[in-house]
């Protein structure tokens, strides 16, 4: 029997939930300071507006919703999952006044992109954005990357069995330190670091290559912020492929691997744990998964004679596949190009984009822990069959610590692994419907559930309003995991047809 | 009478033989420039567009081509990239000096000089680790760009006062119900 929610339910959410905007408004201060700076002035208006919508809204959230009860896990899933759609919203509000969306649709699109580090963009004449907006573009895959949710953690939530709720709802499980508070100022510090270091290089590199100081200082924020988060967006039209610059897409792809790290990996490299490198399932397993990728794209492309030379399917081959394994989606061809890798090699970026990074990390995708344990499972299996009847095959992998291949695990994650490929099979036929070839339907389904971003030409401004829907919940669905959706669904049923 | 009509007809001769001349030299010059021209812009040049090149890549790989569009961004030590309203190109020039006729990247705040590039086109550069570029043979300011003017949005700058008023009036309902409690 389903049971109501009552009005305490949905006080408990609301309350979050107004926090959580407000945390998320206060954040526009920042390209609202980057346009006031750079006498971008109709753009630092766009966020003065919108950074009030999120106060008012916050705080009548706060005022009409005020209660002191804690979260239950339930609570904790429909927070996350609402505070994401408003998020969107609310961050589309700027991005529509920039003028250079076809309609507000197109802004929410982008803006979902852009929390759900994905980089499918319907922008137009991206090349004469301003700065501001640039900047908020690139913020909102910050935000997005580090978790909402993280932000409200770490600077308005206090610590309570509600605030780990929240946390877990945000698709990350892990508490790196003791408390989950702890764990997300750690993850804010190590970010931080990464983008003094990433801010620092890129900023040398470009203003090297000729732009100007303030020019590469932005530039440099806003890559290193697309690529560490692994969520793909640019300043400008063409992608990285606008730098021409070997050096630059190095640097990428170092910040593309350390983002699609797990952050307990970045904890065991700050801590000097290099053991916990060597002996992890997931860091195995992403080894493992790139090089048999990168394998056979590189097959496909020999095959196609697709480059002439070896730097060539370095720079497009082997950095594309790195783009769609971390969940990236920086290119540095256009995407028509793909056409000339062969089916293979679409394959093959298709593949890497399904599989996605780590878990508790920002990237996208089924994710290397559950593809590692998916593979344990299948040989327990075989050795359970190979084995004399009654005897018990204990698997064991190492993650963190050493764990025994339970039931409970093996199940939760085929779970969400079955979900994933459904959403991608569920994603395809949409586009089927819409009239687009199998490949192409097929590739920009993945890259928009697995939250990537590399596209064969589908994301359009002119495409479908009803595909452009389904993107954005696919985006939504792939970022969260699934379990805050559903359970946002089963609230709201809970609410019409509960007792 | 006689020497008259001689002295008539050499001059009329002698004008004839001009305009002759000058013909021939027209002509002349007129081939010279044609071959000038086949020269600087091969005869087989094709203007196209940026959906051309991304279109058709195997059509116009390693031909010299036209390509318009408006410089945007950065000069990139010796790279500009062109939009022509649908998608930018990477222009690689050799001679870094030929950038230096760019006067406006466009931006927010300006519209990029409009420039016509001959060159020839590479749907995977070998050069360049497998770029689609052009390389650029001859390069041509066509419009000098522009400032733009973004006007100041006056119902942007009302709503936000009103919005101003209902933050304060929201926190001081906080405030009231605050000291209540």
């Amino acid at each position: 029997m389903l049971i109501k929610p009552s009005l305490e339910d949905l006080k408990v959410i609301g309350f979050n939930i107004g926090r959580i905007v407000i945390a998320f408004g206060l954040t526009m201060l920042i390209p609202m300071i980057t346009g006031l700076a750079l006498a971008e002035w109709g753009p630092a208006l766009d966020f003065a507006i919108t950074l009030l919508i999120c106060l008012i809204v916050g705080e009548l959230l706060l005022i009409s919703c005020k209660t002191n009860k804690d979260l239950s896990w339930g609570h904790g899933l429909v927070v996350t999952a609402t505070s994401w759609l408003i998020a969107m919203i609310l961050g589309a509000i700027p991005l529509f006044y920039s003028g250079h969306y076809g309609s507000f649709l197109d802004s929410c699109f982008d803006s979902m992109s852009g929390i759900a580090t994905t980089g499918l963009a319907l922008i137009q004449n991206l090349d004469h954005l301003s700065h501001a907006h640039n900047m908020w573009r690139h913020l909102l895959m910050f935000l997005g990357g580090q978790g909402i949710i993280v932000i409200g953690l770490t600077f308005l939530i206090r610590g309570s069995a509600g605030a780990y709720r929240l946390y877990v709802g945000e698709a990350r499980e892990e508490k790196i330190m003791p408390n989950v508070i702890q764990t997300a100022r750690f993850i804010w510090s190590i970010s931080f670091i990464y983008l003094m270091i990433g801010i620092l290089v890129l900023s040398i590199l470009f203003s090297h290559m000729g732009i100007s100081l303030i020019r590469s200082f932005l530039h440099s924020i806003w890559i290193f912020m697309a690529a560490y988060d692994t969520g793909g967006f640019t300043p400008h039209s063409q992608s990285i492929l606008y730098y021409h610059s070997f050096m630059v897409e190095l640097v990428t792809i170092a910040f593309m691997i350390l983002g699609t790290l797990n952050f307990s990996m970045h904890f065991a490299l700050w801590s000097g744990n290099s053991k916990e490198f060597r002996k992890n399932i997931e860091v195995f397993t992403l080894i493992s998964s790139i090089s048999i990728i990168c394998v056979v794209a590189l097959v496909s492309l020999i095959q196609f004679s697709t480059y002439s030379n070896w730097i060539g399917i370095f720079r497009k081959g082997f950095y594309q596949i790195i783009s769609a394994h971390s969940g990236t989606g920086f290119m540095t061809l256009y995407p028509s190009q793909f056409n000339a890798w062969g089916p293979l090699g679409v394959f093959a970026v298709m593949l890497a984009m399904a599989l996605g990074g780590s878990a508790c990390s920002t990237a996208g995708g089924i994710k290397a822990l559950r593809v590692g344990l998916s593979i344990k499972t299948l040989i327990k299996n075989i050795r359970s069959v190979l084995s004399p009847g009654g005897a018990i095959i204990i698997e064991k992998f190492h993650h963190i610590k050493d764990v025994v291949l339970s039931d409970k695990i093996i199940r939760s994650t085929l779970v969400i692994t079955l979900i994933y490929i459904m959403a991608y099979f569920v994603g395809t036929g949409i586009g089927l419907f819409y009239g687009y070839p199998l490949q192409d339907a097929a590739f920009e389904a993945v890259s928009a559930c697995a939250n990537v971003g590399l596209s064969v030409g589908v994301t359009a401004p002119t495409m479908p309003n009803g595909l452009k829907v389904t993107y954005i919940i696919l985006m939504w669905l792939g970022r969260l995991e699934f379990m805050s959706i559903f359970a946002l669904i089963g609230f709201f049923i809970a609410m019409v047809r509960g007792k | 009478m006689t020497n008259d009509k001689i002295q008539m007809t050499n001059k009329l001769i002698k004008s004839q033989s001009l305009n002759y001349l000058l013909i021939k030299r027209f002509i002349w010059v007129l081939s010279f420039g044609f071959w000038i021209s086949i020269l600087i812009l091969p005869a087989n040049a094709a203007q196209v567009s940026s959906t051309d090149l991304l279109n058709k890549p195997d059509l116009y790989n390693g031909k010299i081509v036209i390509f318009e569009g408006e410089a945007v961004g950065d000069i990139l030590e010796n790279w500009i990239n062109v939009n022509d309203g649908n998608n930018a190109i990477g222009i690689f020039v050799r001679e870094k000096i030929a950038l230096d006729e760019i006067s406006y990247l466009g931006d927010y705040k300006k519209v990029g000089d409009k420039l016509k590039i001959t060159g020839q086109f590479n749907k995977a550069c070998a050069e360049h680790g497998g770029d689609l570029d052009i390389h650029a043979e001859h390069l041509e300011v066509t419009a000098l760009g522009h400032p733009i003017n973004h006007p100041f949005d006056l119902s942007k700058l009302y709503s936000l006062l009103i919005l101003l008023g209902v933050t304060v009036f929201v926190y001081i309902i906080k405030t009231i119900l605050h000291k209540k409690k």
